[in-house]
């Protein structure tokens, strides 16, 4: 099971952030610009073997989003 | 003619006052409004003391605040240095330094006050009354420079004059068959030459319409609304933005983009793949070409030509097209010339070259091939019908996110923190969308700590020191054991030998990684 929290770690690293919350927006509460968000979804699919739905980025807002994101391309 | 880039707006101001120079946030600047508020500026700075060839350090985000600032320097008679706002104080402070200026040109918000600099706000101006007499200004006078990174980890100032632009501009209105007519749609930064010179002086120049947008662009859906809303016909941005509108536009369908004349594609490699899928995605036929230039030739040097399809080479490069008219390139290897078809430095000739760099007699000696060429440090070759194609590079630089980063800069920052031993600098292209990235690899000293907490907190901060002072973050950052970066006898870090290791996995197999586990 993919844990919230180790997405947390994994967008604070990328985007120089000590603690992300689940419900933080990425670009409003955590200023990513739209390269670092490109490179928070390479991460992930690399961290977790998986291939993210790119046209499904659209709806991503929050942290907790990307979780859901993550958890949806695993069961595909 | 104009002589300087002041008389272009002076002569819109008093022969079309009302019509807008650009529009921001949906609402019209007039030209008029903004001759003004270049005036009131001007008075400004006179009033500060500030004389002919003075440098003052714009610090100003996209808006019409910087055009007032910008123009406002160049009305006091004095050089304009614009940074990228989200530049740390230090390296803000380095840059005042470097360039002797004393005021800096900042948003009322800005919390730097960098020792030694006076920060002015473009609001100061407000109801300062227009001085009467303004210095001559020069066509030859230095009107900005342009930093772009150095290798020595310390920027260079590119002197570009009011005549190398008006020259450039010519050279780019010809080059890609631009007129009065079409409606420039933009946002890139105004503070750097594709933004600053392509996107807007341009349009000033020629009083065609400009829609200009905020750089912070989460996503590509306001610059497609704006394109359709206002009929756009000319736009510009690096590879990845064409990239990113590709991939996260759920529905590519429902933006009209037919408006399109010109969407260019420049500052970093140029991928035909996202050419074919972005002209596909939008219903677009030969609308996007690729582009090259350099700050040191002012901005633009060739372009493909709009209208015409793009030519990819057997190798998958594609064309950035012929050089502009009084452009001349050559391919150069081992200091000599080489024929059509060969590969080797690119060196480029132009009534548009920079003289040099502000106050750096050893980098401009540097920069200059039997005098008239300057020396691109790009790799490509030139075809039979002298059609240009770019294919690496010979300087040791990053393109990030349409940036250019010497690796040093990125490296100097790592190794100034505490637990870092040694840090090495590293373009990285996955093949992912995000394309080229920084990536650093940092050795941590033992004392740092063991535990995956403390390793999080360490990158964590080698991520913030480097978005604080160089406004952009790293793709990737490692934590290395000691001596897991590769060196030479001499200690000199083997950047190129560092990317084999991480790209074939020899470096993760080698356990030289200790953070993070992927």
């Amino acid at each position: 099971m993919i844990e919230i929290d180790d997405v947390c770690r994994a967008v604070g690293l990328v985007l120089g952030r000590r603690d992300p919350k689940a419900d933080d927006r990425l670009e409003a509460d955590l200023g990513a610009e739209s390269i670092d968000v490109l490179n928070i979804v390479v991460t992930l699919e690399q961290k977790y073997g998986v291939a993210i739905d790119e046209s499904a980025m659209a709806h991503v807002a929050t942290v907790r989003d990307l979780h859901t994101l993550v958890l949806n391309s695993q069961k595909r | 003619m104009p002589q300087t880039l002041l008389d272009c707006l002076e002569a819109r101001a008093s022969d079309t006052p009302g019509r807008p120079a650009f529009y921001w946030d949906d609402l019209p600047v007039s030209y008029g409004d903004l001759w003004q508020g270049v005036n009131r500026f001007a008075s400004l700075l006179v009033h500060y003391g500030v004389r002919r060839g003075d440098r003052i350090v714009i610090r100003l985000p996209n808006g019409p605040e910087f055009f007032r600032a910008f123009y406002g320097t160049l009305r006091a008679g004095a050089t304009a240095v614009p940074v990228f706002p989200a530049s740390g104080s230090n390296r803000i402070a380095a840059l005042a330094q470097l360039c002797g200026a004393r005021i800096l040109v900042a948003a009322a918000s800005d919390p730097g006050d960098p020792a030694g600099v006076r920060v002015v706000t473009v609001a100061d101006s407000e109801t300062q009354p227009v001085h009467g007499a303004f210095p001559v200004i020069n066509p030859d006078d230095t009107a900005f420079l342009q930093y772009t990174s150095g290798s020595t980890g310390l920027p260079k100032g590119v002197m570009l004059s009011h005549r190398g632009l008006l020259t450039n501009i010519g050279q780019l209105i010809a080059g890609m068959a631009i007129t009065a007519d079409d409606c420039f749609v933009s946002w890139l930064p105004v503070y750097h030459d594709m933004g600053l010179i392509l996107m807007t002086m341009v349009p000033f120049f020629l009083g065609a319409r400009l829609i200009l947008l905020p750089t912070t662009l989460a996503n590509a859906r306001p610059w497609l609304m704006a394109i359709e809303r206002y009929r756009g016909t000319l736009t510009a941005a690096p590879d990845f933005a064409y990239r990113l509108a590709v991939r996260y536009v759920r529905d590519p369908s429902i933006y009209d983009l037919s408006s399109l004349r010109v969407a260019l594609n420049a500052a970093e490699p140029v991928r035909p793949r996202t050419i074919e899928e972005f002209e596909r995605a939008f219903r677009l036929t030969n609308v996007v070409i690729a582009g090259y230039g350099l700050a040191e030739a002012t901005v633009g040097v060739c372009t493909w030509t709009p209208g015409v399809p793009p030519l990819v080479d057997a190798r998958g490069v594609v064309s950035v097209g012929r050089a502009f008219p009084h452009v001349k390139i050559q391919i150069v290897d081992a200091d000599q010339p080489v024929p059509a078809g060969q590969v080797g430095e690119i060196v480029v000739s132009s009534p548009a070259n920079t003289r040099g760099y502000f106050s750096d007699d050893e980098e401009t000696a540097r920069l200059f091939w039997r005098g008239a060429y300057i020396r691109t440090g790009d790799l490509g070759y030139l075809d039979a019908s002298g059609r240009l194609f770019i294919t690496g590079r010979l300087k040791n630089i990053i393109k990030h996110g349409g940036e250019t980063i010497f690796p040093q800069e990125a490296e100097q920052i790592a190794d100034r923190l505490p637990f870092v031993r040694r840090s090495a600098a590293v373009g990285i292209e996955s093949g992912g969308p995000e394309g080229e990235q920084l990536y650093v690899f940092a050795e941590v000293s033992k004392g740092a700590g063991s535990d995956e907490a403390a390793f999080q907190e360490s990158a964590v901060q080698v991520v913030e020191a480097i978005h604080a002072q160089l406004g952009l973050r790293p793709g990737r950052v490692y934590l290395l054991r000691p001596h897991g970066i590769p060196i030479t006898h001499n200690g000199k870090t083997q950047h190129a030998e560092l990317r084999r290791l991480y790209q074939s996995g020899e470096l993760r197999a080698g356990h030289a990684i200790l953070f993070p586990g992927y």
